[in-house]
């Protein structure tokens, strides 16, 4: 009879548990990058993400200013400075998006809410800085 | 009365139902009477074997096979109650797990539709002043951009996307 109850509740439970098990902790990777039209070599740290932004963005050189990661959980909100003062506020929304805030200093640049997703990266960008364009990519390890 | 004891004695002493002590008391009475009583219980079957047979009537038969069809019915549940009384906590505890396994599946079934139904991109405020935003979405690398557009932009700006 105990054992029959256990079941039982064991099997509610990970029936109302799987929306939680479905917004597992995510470590979110993001780099800050200069783009720009000005000829320079291949910035040798932004390998990962050159094959993909060269098809999409039609820049001739990206140079990276900074990077960082952070692990956002369910229901939760971090921040990540990323170098020259601009820092990232990320915030788990509804349904497995994430809302971001995109800030330099006290100036906000873009606020969002993306579904981050594993191999499917997320760039930000189009803000300007001397000759060239910011960009910050976002990436779930 | 005497005689009628000595025939049931007898007619289970040919059935061979007599304990030990009983069979060995009939069977010396049965010496002693010199097969008296042997006779007379077999002169009363032969009567009763000359007797017809009465016809069994309709509601005779009828009540027969209702009979024979209660004994059928009854013996599954017979067979069930012979492990157990049947337990209606169990049976709900049973249909609730079999609730929430279901319930479970469907969730499972359904999360990933219902995830793929859904934009990538939810909402964009552009802040930065006199911008817009554009959003672009990669079919070939999956990549999703989120592009701001600034009015010192201009047309080879918007070529970079």
């Amino acid at each position: 009879m105990k054992m029959w109850i256990g079941i039982v509740l064991a099997a509610v439970c990970v029936g109302f548990a799987t929306p939680a098990l479905a917004q597992q902790p995510m470590e979110v990777e993001a780099m800050l990058i200069l783009a720009s039209n000005e000829p320079a070599p291949l910035d040798r740290r932004l390998e990962r993400v050159d094959y993909l932004l060269r098809p999409v963005l039609r820049f001739e050189t990206y140079r990276l200013l900074g990077q960082g990661s952070v692990l956002l959980g369910a229901g939760g909100s971090t921040s990540l400075a990323l170098g020259d003062g601009h820092v990232l506020y990320l915030r788990m929304g509804k349904k497995g998006h994430v809302e971001v805030s995109w800030q330099r200093g006290e100036e906000r640049l873009l606020s969002t809410s993306v579904g981050l997703k594993r191999n499917k990266p997320t760039i930000l960008g189009g803000v300007p800085q001397g000759d060239g364009r910011l960009i910050v990519t976002l990436m779930v390890k | 009365m005497k005689r009628e004891k000595q025939l049931e004695l007898l007619s289970r002493w040919r059935d061979g139902e007599l304990p030990p002590n009983e069979r060995v008391r009939v069977e010396a009475a049965r010496a002693a009477l010199g097969g008296e009583a042997e006779q007379a219980w077999e002169a009363l079957g032969e009567h009763l074997r000359a007797q017809p047979v009465p016809a069994p009537t309709p509601e005779a038969m009828w009540n027969d096979v209702r009979r024979a069809i209660r004994v059928a019915q009854a013996e599954p549940a017979v067979a069930v109650g012979a492990g157990g009384r049947w337990n209606w906590a169990v049976a709900a505890l049973a249909v609730l797990f079999m609730v929430g396994v279901g319930f479970l599946g469907v969730r499972i079934w359904l999360a990933p539709s219902a995830e793929a139904a859904m934009p990538r991109v939810a909402w964009v405020e552009a802040e930065l002043p006199g911008s817009s935003a554009m959003v672009y979405e990669d079919e070939a690398s999956g990549a999703v951009v989120i592009w701001l557009m600034t009015p010192d932009e201009g047309p080879s700006g918007e070529e970079q996307l």
